[in-house]
Parts: C-alpha cells; sequence; structure tokens
C-alpha cells in the first residue's frame, strides 16, 4: 500500500492496517531482534579481543614501571603524577583480592556442584544427656547468590584492571612525550560535563545492578536447579527438568502440563476482557459525564476517582470480604433485599469450570479500571472535533453509531499503546487475582492447588513462595518474561514513537 | 422538530441522570460500607462479629471504640509512621534516579547509550515477582533485612529502570533550549539544573506522586523481607495481617477496617489534590498518535 | 446552580434511604454479654521444673555458652497465646538470671507457617517455636530441628501417641506441647440439645427448625480429610520412596458412600448449612445466627466468650452412612515445641523448649489458653477432666486419625473435594462421587 491509500483510510482501518502488517512482519521482527542480538553478541567479542591485543601490545612495549602496573594496579599512575588515581586503583585491587580470599573465593569454589556443607554438634550434661544436632556451614541459596557475586566483582575488576593498564601506557606515553599526565581535579571536572553521564548514571546502575540485575541472574538460575520444599537448604543443577516439568502431562493425576496450558489460556482470555471492558466502559461512563447539558461533571468524575485513591489493597481486600459465600456478606445481603429470602449465592462455587468466579473477577474489574480510563480519556475525548458529530447527527445516526463509527475509531487510534501496555499490565495483574480470589476456585483438576482463575503471575507466586517450589517457580518466571517480551516487541514495533527511537535497531 | 429534538435530549439527559446516580452508588457502594462499619461496635459489649446479618449497622452499633483501640491497643500509628518515612524517602530516592536516567538517556549522547536503554527495557520485561526471594537474600548479607533501610532500598532501587514514560516527556523539550545554554557558557550539570528541571515540572510531580503512594500499597514485598518482625512492618502488611484467619478469630477485622479509613484519608486526599499531574503523567506515558 | 443543588439532595436521601432501609429489619442482637478477658495471670509462683542441682548443671553450660556475653533468643507462637508465653519466659529468665543474661523475644507467628518460615531462613528464625504435628517431617528431613536434649523425661511425662508423632526416624525431635490441635463440635445449648448433638442429622433439623446455621470449613483440607476418613481412608505415613503417602488397605466404595452421605445431607439442608473459616462460627454464635459448627481446639476460648455458659462441646456427630450411624472420624494432631538446630545458643534454647514444654506451663495454658495438654499428669488433671471442651476432644482422639506424616499434596485435593461437595447444584450420583474421590486420591498420590 502506497503512502498516498494510507492517508486516505479512516483511523480505524489504519490501525487494523498496521496490525495486520506488524502480525504479517513479525517473523521479520524477530528475525531482525535476534540478528540484532547476535551481531552485538558479535561486535562484543570483536571488542574483547581487540582489547586482548591492545593488552599485550601495551605489556610488550611498556618499560618496566608500565609492566609492573600490570600487577600492581595503579604503579604507573602513582609514579607518574597522578597520585589519587593510581591509589584509587591499587586500593580496589586491594579490595577485590581480599573479597575473594576473606569471602567470595570459598563460594565460588563451590558454585558447581552447589551443595550445602554442614556438620554435627553434639551438646551434653545436664539431666538429659546428649543431643546430636547438624548444623549447616553455608546452605545452597547461599551459594548461589554469592557466587554471582564472586563473578560480577571478577567481571568488574576486570574492566577496572583493563583501564589501569590503559591507563598506565597513557602515562608512560604522555611523559615520554615531556607532557604532564591530567590532573585529579581535571579528570573530575569533566565529570560535570563531557563524562557528565557517566556521574549521572553510576548510583543508578550500581543500585540497579545490586538490587535488580543481581537478584534476576540468581533467579534464572534457580530456574536450572531443584530447590524446593524436598531440598531447602541443599540442592543441585538439574539442567532443563523444571521446564521438561512444565511441559508434561501425566495421565491420571493433575499434571503440570495440563495446568499450564490452561492457566495461559485463561491469562490471554482475562487479559483481552478486562482490557477492553474497561476501555469501552470505562469511555461510554466518560462520554456521559462529559456530554452537553449533563450538571455536575466535577461531582460525577470524583465519585468515580474516589475509588482509585483508596489504595488497591483496601478496596480489593474489602470487596474479597464482602462477596463471601456466608449468608451475612454484603453481596448475599443485598441479593436478599431483592428476593426476600436468604441467598446463599457463591462466587467461588466450583461449578462451570470457575466461570462464575472468573466472569465475577472481570465485573469487579471493571469497578476498579472503569475510573483510570475515566481519568485518561476525559481530556482526549474533549479534543474530538464537535463537528464530526454534529454531521453524523445530521446524516441521522444516533448515540451508539456515532459512538462506534466516530469515538472508538478516534479513541483506539489515539490510545493504541497504551492500550497495550494495559494489556501487558493485565497479563501480570497479581493484585485483583491474589486479593479477590486467591486464585480459586481450586477444582482439583490442577496442579498444585491452583485454581480457575489462577493467573500465571499468581501461579508464580503459588509456587514459589506458597507452594516452595522455587525452581518450578522460576522456571515459570522465565516463560511469564518470554510471553511478555514477545508482546511488548510486537507493541514497540507498532507504534511509531518506538521507531522514531530507534529502541531495537 | 426542534422541540421535539430538545425534549429527546431532555429524556436522554434524564436517562443519564438516573444511570449516572445508580452508577455512582454502586461505585461508592464499598466504600461507604467500609467507613460505616469500621464505626460498629458491639453495643452489648466484647468485640463486635466481623461480619452481621444486616447490611449496614443498627444505629445503636455505632461507636468510635474501634478507632481509640486502633491507636491505643495496636500498633497502628507505629506502622503508619514507618510507612511515612519509607514513603518520603523512596520518593526522593526514586524522583531523582528516574529524573537523572531519563535525562542521560533523553539529552546525552555517549557510546553505551543504547545498549543501555535496551538492557534496560528487557529487564523491565521480567515479572519483579521473581527477584522477590533473591531480594530478602541480598538484603541479609548486607545485614538489611526485617529493617526499614533495606525495605526502602528495594522499593527505590531499581526505580531507574522506570525511566520510560519520563525520557519521553524530556524528549518533547526543544533541545534548542539546552544549545543556547550551553553556548552562554552552562555546563551539563547547569543545563540540567537550570533548564531541564523546571520544564518538567509535572512530570516531576507525577513521578513524585506515584513513588510516594507505592509503599502505601505494597504488602508482598514488604512480608517477605520484614518476616515477623511485627515493629517494622507498613500499614498494608499489618492491614492485611488482621484479614487473616487467626486474627480474623481475635476480633481484628475490625480494626482491619477502621485502620483502612485512617490509611486512605490522606492517600486519597493528596491524590485528588494532584489528579491534574496524575493525568498528565498516564497520558504523556501512553498516548501517542 | 440550582440543579446542582437538587442533585446533592436527592443523592444524599438516596443513601439514606439505602441505609434506612436496612436498618429497617432489626433484629435484636441475641448475644449475651459475656466478659471476654482471660482469668488474670495473678500472683504465680515461679515453678521450677528442675532440682537444685540441675539448675546448678544447666546454669553452668548455659553460663559456658554465654560467655560472658548476653544469650538472646527468640520463641515462635501464635498471636492469642502472646500475653501467656512472656510470662512463662520471664519466669524462665529468673530461674538463670544467676548465670546468665538471658534476652527472650516472644514474636507473633502461628503455628501453621512456622515450620515453612524456618526452612526459608533458619538464621533469622526463631530459636524455639510450636508447630503443628503436620510438619514433623518436612523440618527433620533436612535437619532444622534439634534433637531433644532431655528424651528420658519428655517421654516419660507425655502421653505415648504424643511421642510417637514427635519421634523421626528413631528421635525424638520435638517436644511436645498441645496434645489435642484438632476440630471437633461446638454448638449452642439453646438450641441443640445434648442428645441432638450425637447425630449430623439432628442437628441440622435443630438448625432448620431454629432457622439458624451450622458452619464447617469444607473449604479446608484440613478439615476436608474427615469426609474421607469416616469411610475408612486411612494415612500410615510414607511409601518406601519416602515421598508419597500411604494409605490403609481401603474400600473405595465405602469412602465413596461416606462422601456422598455428606454431599446429600448437605444438599438437603443447604439453606441451613455454610462452608466458612472456624472464625465465623465464632461469629455466627456472636451474631445468633448460628447455632452449631465445627471449630477448632485453639477458638474454644473465644467460642465460650461468645456463648458464655451455653456453650456445648462436643466429639464430631454421627452421620448415617446407608442406614448405619457412622461416627465423624477427623484428623488429630499435636503441638510441638521446637529448637532449630542453627541456634547460636543450643543450651539455652534446649532448656526453654523443657520448660516452656514442661507440667506446670501445660496447665497455666490448659487454664487460660484452653490448649489441651500432652501432658500425662495435666490430661488426667481435675482441671481438664472436669472441663467440657477439653474432655471432648481428647475423647475425640479415640476416633481420629493421627496427623504424623503427611505429604504436601495432601491438602490440596481435599479441600477440592470438600468445595465439590458442599456445591449443592452439583448432581451427587454415585458414579461422579467415585470419580471425585478417585479424582482426590490420585491427586495426594501423584505429585
Amino acid at each position: 500500500m502506497k503512502y498516498i491509500d494510507y492517508i486516505q483510510l479512516n483511523p480505524l482501518q489504519r490501525f487494523w492496517y498496521k496490525f495486520k502488517e506488524t502480525i504479517k512482519n513479525l517473523p521479520n521482527t524477530l528475525k531482525a531482534f535476534f540478528c540484532a542480538i547476535g551481531k552485538a553478541i558479535k561486535n562484543f567479542v570483536l571488542k574483547i579481543a581487540l582489547g586482548i591485543k591492545d593488552f599485550a601490545v601495551g605489556f610488550a612495549q611498556g618499560d618496566i614501571i608500565t609492566k609492573l602496573s600490570y600487577i600492581i594496579m595503579g604503579l604507573g599512575n602513582v609514579t607518574r603524577g597522578q597520585v589519587i588515581k593510581g591509589i584509587i586503583f591499587f586500593s580496589l585491587e586491594v579490595a577485590y583480592i581480599a573479597f575473594m580470599v576473606f569471602f567470595g573465593g570459598a563460594y565460588l569454589s563451590q558454585f558447581f556442584h552447589l551443595e550445602a556443607q554442614y556438620h554435627y554438634e553434639t551438646i551434653s550434661g545436664g539431666r538429659g544427656g546428649t543431643s546430636q544436632t547438624l548444623v549447616y556451614d553455608s546452605y545452597s541459596n547461599q551459594i548461589l547468590l554469592y557466587g554471582i557475586l564472586a563473578i560480577m566483582a571478577t567481571l568488574a575488576i576486570v574492566a577496572v584492571y583493563v583501564a589501569s593498564t590503559k591507563s598506565a601506557r597513557k602515562c608512560e606515553q604522555l611523559v615520554k612525550a615531556g607532557k604532564k599526565p591530567e590532573t585529579f581535579i581535571s579528570e573530575v571536572k569533566e565529570f560535570l560535563d563531557s563524562k557528565f553521564h557517566i556521574t549521572l548514571l553510576s548510583v543508578p546502575v550500581i543500585l540497579i545492578c545490586v538490587f535488580v540485575l543481581l537478584p534476576l541472574i540468581f533467579m534464572i538460575l534457580m530456574a536450572f536447579t531443584n530447590y524446593d520444599d524436598k531440598n531447602y537448604f541443599s540442592f543441585q543443577w538439574v539442567g532443563m527438568a523444571n521446564f521438561a516439568e512444565i511441559f508434561s502431562g501425566n495421565t491420571t493425576g493433575a499434571s503440570m502440563g495440563y495446568t499450564f496450558g490452561n492457566i495461559v489460556l485463561w491469562t490471554l482470555i482475562w487479559a483481552v476482557a478486562a482490557t477492553f471492558s474497561n476501555y469501552i466502559l470505562g469511555m461510554v461512563v466518560a462520554l456521559m459525564i462529559n456530554k452537553k447539558g449533563i450538571k455536575l461533571k466535577k461531582l460525577w468524575r470524583t465519585l468515580f476517582v474516589m475509588t482509585i485513591a483508596v489504595p488497591q489493597f483496601v478496596t480489593l481486600l474489602l470487596i474479597s470480604q464482602m462477596i463471601g459465600q456466608s449468608q451475612d456478606s454484603p453481596l448475599n445481603l443485598i441479593i436478599s433485599m431483592f428476593t426476600g429470602a436468604p441467598s446463599q449465592f457463591n462466587v467461588m462455587a466450583p461449578l462451570y469450570d470457575g466461570w462464575i468466579a472468573r466472569i465475577a473477577v472481570i465485573i469487579i474489574n471493571i469497578w476498579i479500571g472503569i475510573p483510570y480510563t475515566i481519568l485518561m480519556t476525559t481530556g482526549i475525548l474533549m479534543n474530538i472535533p464537535e463537528d464530526l458529530y454534529e454531521s453524523a447527527r445530521i446524516d441521522g445516526a444516533g448515540p451508539v453509531k456515532s459512538f462506534t463509527k466516530i469515538t472508538l475509531p478516534y479513541m483506539l487510534f489515539v490510545t493504541t499503546p497504551h492500550m497495550i501496555t494495559n494489556f501487558i499490565g493485565n497479563l501480570n495483574n497479581f493484585n485483583v487475582m491474589y486479593l479477590l480470589t486467591g486464585g480459586g476456585p481450586s477444582m482439583g483438576d490442577y496442579a498444585y492447588g491452583a485454581g480457575k482463575t489462577d493467573l500465571l503471575i499468581t501461579l508464580l507466586y503459588r509456587l514459589s513462595v506458597d507452594k516452595q517450589k522455587y525452581g518450578l517457580g522460576a522456571a515459570i518466571g522465565i516463560l511469564v518474561f518470554i510471553v511478555c517480551a514477545t508482546l511488548s516487541l510486537i507493541t514497540f514495533n507498532m507504534t511509531k514513537s518506538a521507531k522514531d527511537e530507534e529502541a531495537f535497531s | 422538530m426542534i422541540k421535539s429534538y430538545k425534549l429527546r435530549r431532555g429524556l436522554a439527559n434524564t436517562f443519564i441522570y438516573i444511570l449516572l446516580a445508580v452508577l455512582g452508588l454502586i461505585w461508592i457502594f464499598p466504600l461507604v460500607w467500609l467507613v460505616l462499619h469500621s464505626f460498629r461496635i458491639n453495643p452489648a459489649g466484647g468485640d463486635p462479629a466481623t461480619m452481621v446479618d444486616h447490611l449496614f449497622p443498627h444505629l445503636d452499633e455505632y461507636g468510635i471504640n474501634n478507632y481509640v483501640e486502633l491507636f491505643t491497643k495496636t500498633d497502628f500509628l507505629r506502622w503508619f509512621g514507618n510507612t511515612f518515612i519509607i514513603a518520603v524517602v523512596c520518593c526522593i530516592i526514586s524522583t531523582l534516579s528516574v529524573l537523572v536516567v531519563a535525562y542521560a538517556f533523553s539529552r546525552l549522547r555517549f557510546k553505551a547509550r543504547k545498549p543501555l536503554i535496551n538492557v534496560g527495557m528487557i529487564m523491565g520485561m521480567f515479572p519483579g515477582f521473581m527477584t522477590m526471594i533473591a531480594l530478602y537474600y541480598i538484603l541479609k548479607m548486607m545485614g538489611l533485612d526485617q529493617t526499614l533501610l533495606g525495605l526502602i532500598l528495594c522499593y527505590s532501587a531499581g526505580s531507574g529502570l522506570g525511566y520510560l514514560v519520563m525520557k519521553g516527556y524530556l524528549d518533547t523539550i526543544p533541545h534548542a533550549l539546552d544549545e543556547a545554554a550551553t553556548i552562554d557558557g552552562a555546563n551539563q550539570f547547569q543545563v540540567f539544573w537550570k533548564i531541564i528541571l523546571p520544564m518538567a515540572k509535572p512530570m516531576v510531580i507525577y513521578q513524585i506522586l506515584t513513588s510516594f503512594i507505592s509503599p502505601w500499597c505494597d504488602f508482598i514485598l514488604v512480608r517477605l523481607i520484614m518476616q515477623d518482625n511485627v515493629n517494622n512492618y507498613t500499614v498494608s502488611r499489618g492491614l492485611w495481617m488482621w484479614t487473616e484467619q487467626e486474627y480474623k478469630a481475635q476480633g481484628y477485622f475490625r480494626f482491619f477496617l477502621a485502620g483502612s479509613v485512617v490509611v486512605s484519608i490522606p492517600i486519597t486526599a493528596l491524590f485528588l489534590y494532584m489528579q491534574k499531574y496524575y493525568v498528565e503523567g498516564v497520558t504523556a506515558g501512553g498516548v501517542k498518535g | 446552580m440550582n440543579a446542582k443543588r437538587i442533585l446533592a439532595l436527592l443523592f444524599a436521601v438516596l443513601m439514606v434511604a439505602g441505609c434506612l432501609a436496612a436498618c429497617g429489619e432489626t433484629k435484636p442482637a441475641t448475644t449475651d454479654p459475656v466478659d471476654g478477658t482471660q482469668a488474670a495471670t495473678g500472683a504465680q509462683t515461679t515453678f521450677v521444673p528442675w532440682s537444685a542441682e540441675d539448675i546448678a548443671d544447666l546454669g553452668a553450660n548455659i553460663q559456658k555458652e554465654a560467655a560472658g556475653n548476653k544469650v538472646t533468643l527468640k520463641v515462635w507462637q501464635p498471636e492469642a497465646a502472646q500475653d501467656v508465653f512472656k510470662a512463662q519466659v520471664a519466669d524462665f529468665k529468673e530461674i538463670f538470671k544467676d548465670y546468665a543474661e538471658i534476652e527472650i523475644e516472644v514474636a507473633i507467628q502461628g503455628e501453621g507457617d512456622a515450620g515453612a518460615n524456618v526452612l526459608s531462613d533458619p538464621n533469622t528464625a526463631a530459636d524455639v517455636f510450636g508447630f503443628a504435628s503436620d510438619q514433623i517431617m518436612k523440618l527433620a528431613k533436612p535437619g532444622a530441628l534439634a534433637n531433644v536434649m532431655f528424651p528420658n523425661e519428655v517421654t516419660s511425662m507425655n502421653t505415648p501417641a504424643s511421642v510417637e508423632a514427635a519421634t523421626y526416624e528413631g528421635n525424638l525431635v520435638a517436644y511436645p506441647e498441645v496434645g489435642d490441635n484438632s476440630y471437633f463440635l461446638c454448638y449452642d445449648k439453646r438450641d441443640i440439645t445434648a442428645d441432638q448433638a450425637k447425630s449430623l442429622e439432628a442437628i441440622l433439623e435443630a438448625c432448620k427448625a431454629n432457622n439458624k446455621r451450622f458452619i464447617m470449613n469444607t473449604g479446608d483440607g484440613y478439615f476436608a480429610c474427615m469426609f474421607l476418613f469416616t469411610g475408612g481412608l486411612e494415612t500410615m505415613g510414607l511409601e518406601e520412596d519416602g515421598e508419597t503417602q500411604k494409605f490403609n488397605d481401603y474400600d473405595i466404595d465405602q469412602v465413596t458412600a461416606s462422601v456422598k452421605a455428606f454431599a446429600d445431607l448437605f444438599k438437603t439442608y443447604k439453606a441451613n448449612f455454610e462452608s466458612n473459616q472456624t472464625s465465623a462460627v465464632v461469629d455466627g454464635f456472636k451474631n445468633g445466627t448460628t447455632s452449631a459448627g465445627v471449630i477448632g481446639s485453639w477458638d474454644v476460648a473465644s467460642a465460650k466468650a461468645a456463648l458464655g455458659e451455653n456453650a456445648g462441646f462436643a466429639i464430631l456427630p454421627t452421620i448415617n452412612i446407608n442406614g448405619t450411624d457412622t461416627p465423624i472420624k477427623n484428623m488429630f494432631g499435636y503441638k510441638f515445641i521446637g529448637v532449630n538446630s542453627q541456634t547460636k545458643f543450643p543450651y539455652t534454647a534446649q532448656a526453654l523448649a523443657y520448660y516452656l514444654s514442661n507440667e506446670e506451663c501445660q496447665q497455666e495454658r490448659a487454664e487460660q489458653l484452653e490448649w489441651g495438654p500432652s501432658n500425662i499428669n495435666v490430661a488426667n488433671s481435675d482441671f481438664v477432666t472436669n472441663n467440657e471442651s477439653m474432655s471432648a476432644i481428647l475423647a475425640q482422639a479415640t476416633n481420629s486419625v493421627p496427623q504424623t506424616i503427611i505429604v504436601g499434596t495432601f491438602w490440596d485435593p481435599c479441600a477440592a473435594l470438600g468445595t465439590y461437595i458442599t456445591e449443592s447444584s452439583n448432581d451427587f450420583s454415585e458414579a461422579n462421587v467415585k470419580a471425585e474421590v478417585e479424582k482426590c486420591i490420585n491427586n495426594i498420590l501423584d505429585l
């Protein structure tokens, strides 16, 4: 399709066209994505090879002090006037060695078998006689974590080491050329200008490395161990066994494969239903509030927005209490007010494959989500040119028709990225499911007591916190990541904003 | 013709009023229920039951007992203080790191920029839940498990990854502004502090708002980090605990109701007051052509 | 402006009308004013379970362990028992105050999750913790429990069943603390006679006559397993692989008949039957909407507070299965005090655990918390034998399956079965029920 054709389409058609193209291009996009990753890796390897060459050449050509500073970091800097810089290099080296000797090294050496270390201790005395106890010196999860930490520290020190050798070499060359190496002050000043990004990013990056990257690596590796409620203190590497279990199906009992497949299906249904119901109904309410001639707009809006302002866990816990199956639950009291007889309606009834609970959570999610849509869309709705509606009305279109023909396409066009973020948010909507139904009703056909409203994310929580199947939980987490990452990738390719920024080039 | 049109519009508006009133009632009902029942006492003495067989308390069942005991007999006030401290510190750290990262990615050009943006995006796609268990062990390694500082770090350390919305906003501020300043002799730091920051005020307020509110709402992470250290709980963890079966049996549900009201008041007020910025932040993040 | 005001007014009227409509159907609260507070601890004398010689001996070891520093220990006990344990712990400190400075923190931790929390991080977990007997295997297998230091005394003082439940692979690994961690029947004597309380059919009929409810928690495997057990199924520890639950030689048709009997009965009386947590039973007594329910031994104190002298306690009633009145069989467990094997002060921890599980402390807890004793002397004491609730639950022990070694996969399938049979719109044909029972047992065995 040529550009001239494209701009003649209405917004909905444009959206549909974009969507089709994206799906059509998906294989190419994925291919390009993996090629990009491959290229990045190739570049990285090349760079390292170059670095090693530089490193060797530097060593061969340098004088004795430079050669020595390949062993004692910072020596070259200190002897050539960059005292503070040299001391920093040297103290980093000392710190690393101390870390490995006293702490990291021991864990790193156990990293490959992971087994916990223990000994027996006996206490005796009093009337009681003796008691023998197993005392652990190290636990497998400690070994795993500290091992990763040691590896990360090693990588960091290698980077510093390379920088220090380069710096030593540079100093030597400068001195040979009869110039003075830069002073510490002037180098620091650079960090406010040409190296300002380092100043800005160093703290956040370090924090992210420790509190996001390190735990992430830990959990990814955990997916390849048998860390679970049978191997609390001591576990081993088991390769792909956890992934094999997720995709396995045995015939008699509730199998993980069956559970996983069904939960993925429900997660998708839920995400679609929750996103669209909130979106469309929220827009309808927003339109009603903003309709010409409707007074008290602010009051109506506040009424709805109040429910967002109250912390979500409060409202969710409250509602979960209110829909309890007891005759005294507010829901049943209201029903009995209308019917006149005591009501025993049970949202969590194990009927119809759990669809009562499933529909209930979608409805309750409308209660939660509509205010957000109202907040977000009010401004945009005002921007739709009034004469569009006017001409539609002259053509005899009713409110429903003008909504489906004008409002919806316009809004879809403008807010697609937001909807897709919402969609991914709903895929991982832990709070709503966990607090409202806890994943239930459990009908006995899912493994690990999972229930009909369990999403992937609540399954992940159930496995890794409630059932202590840490390894299996981590494997599910990786799969959730793959699903979300693929969806995000599609999103970013669909929306122009991402293309402008060349996020994945 | 015109008359009937007016009539029709009047009818339509009446219909909409009725619909809005009904919907408004549905939306506000749980909150009204919460407030009314938080005042419910047992007129006969003793703890009131968790649930009663009437929708709203009878007239003789109202009293402020629950609130009085909430502040005198439980740890609620302490948890409230904890949460407040955490929220304030988190909001400072998070806002600063988001700003700094977004600024660097939006304004500065350096070799590692694109790889860092990509890595950040990929890391953000992992479910946060996965890392929770590991976070506990990391804090333990630092001796920060079961402490407020540890929780603050968990909440705010990764916040730099949330740079996307802010970066999008900063991208819209014209580069000509900072170029002019650079020509006038300002260094990068001054450009950031004197030009970009004031321009990004609505987004900064949005960031402050969200990062201030989030510690009030988290209950999962705090459960894992604080374990049994009840003194360092946050309000949400404490309130959640009171809905557990063991506590319900001890009549703590009334404290859950009263405590929820007390927590909701400041948060709701803050939110309604700052609504404008919230809308701006959300729409800036997601809405693009 | 005017319209705004009118609307606001209209809204206010609507809200008020809603409130009033709800208030209209006022029913006087029937709860009797009962003083919920426990008998004050009063001036009690510190009890010492050891002779002066023993104390000197133990004290010397504690002193050695402390090595001049402060001994710090943490105790985990549930919320309801905090005050009692704080007092008992203070007494323990008093005994050894001459030997070392001991600081003991009593923290809140329910017995149900204590085991899992010890296992997830033994170093920050409590040194001495109360836990339910089903966690023994999970804790003892990786060595999270220290072996008991006073095995002979503990064995001679406590009931053989509780000692057996606290034994893992020949070692005594925990101190019996409570001898009746189970559930039984509690009823309002004004609605149900002691005679009616003997059969489930009569109880439900009485509830129907009074227009009140019978509540039990069928959605929890701990309670729902009674449907299987009444039909003759029993757990027998583990199979040889050390992981799979072993059952007795049960008759699947009989188990099905039992489950079907419950299902049909609940269906017949569905307007008067409710599945809810045990706290809802107590609430129902408070509100006057409930005549009877199955409550846990840990709920006795609050049930007594709600019903006062009208509180009736009995063993679980009988149910008519194919014409025979069969007593309902439940799961009967214990609570233990365990010593964390990773504790820094094993000696003091062992002494404390021993102290907390001794006769006098159990007596105190029986009197103040209604916790049934595992100690033989306390079980035979006048207080316990004259106590209706405790004697009822100890009687229940004679018709129950001991909760010794239960695999982790046991609970969820039972809970699912329980939820299935209480959903009255299900078709409880023989074949359907049998399929559910088989599914449940397979799920327990398979994973």
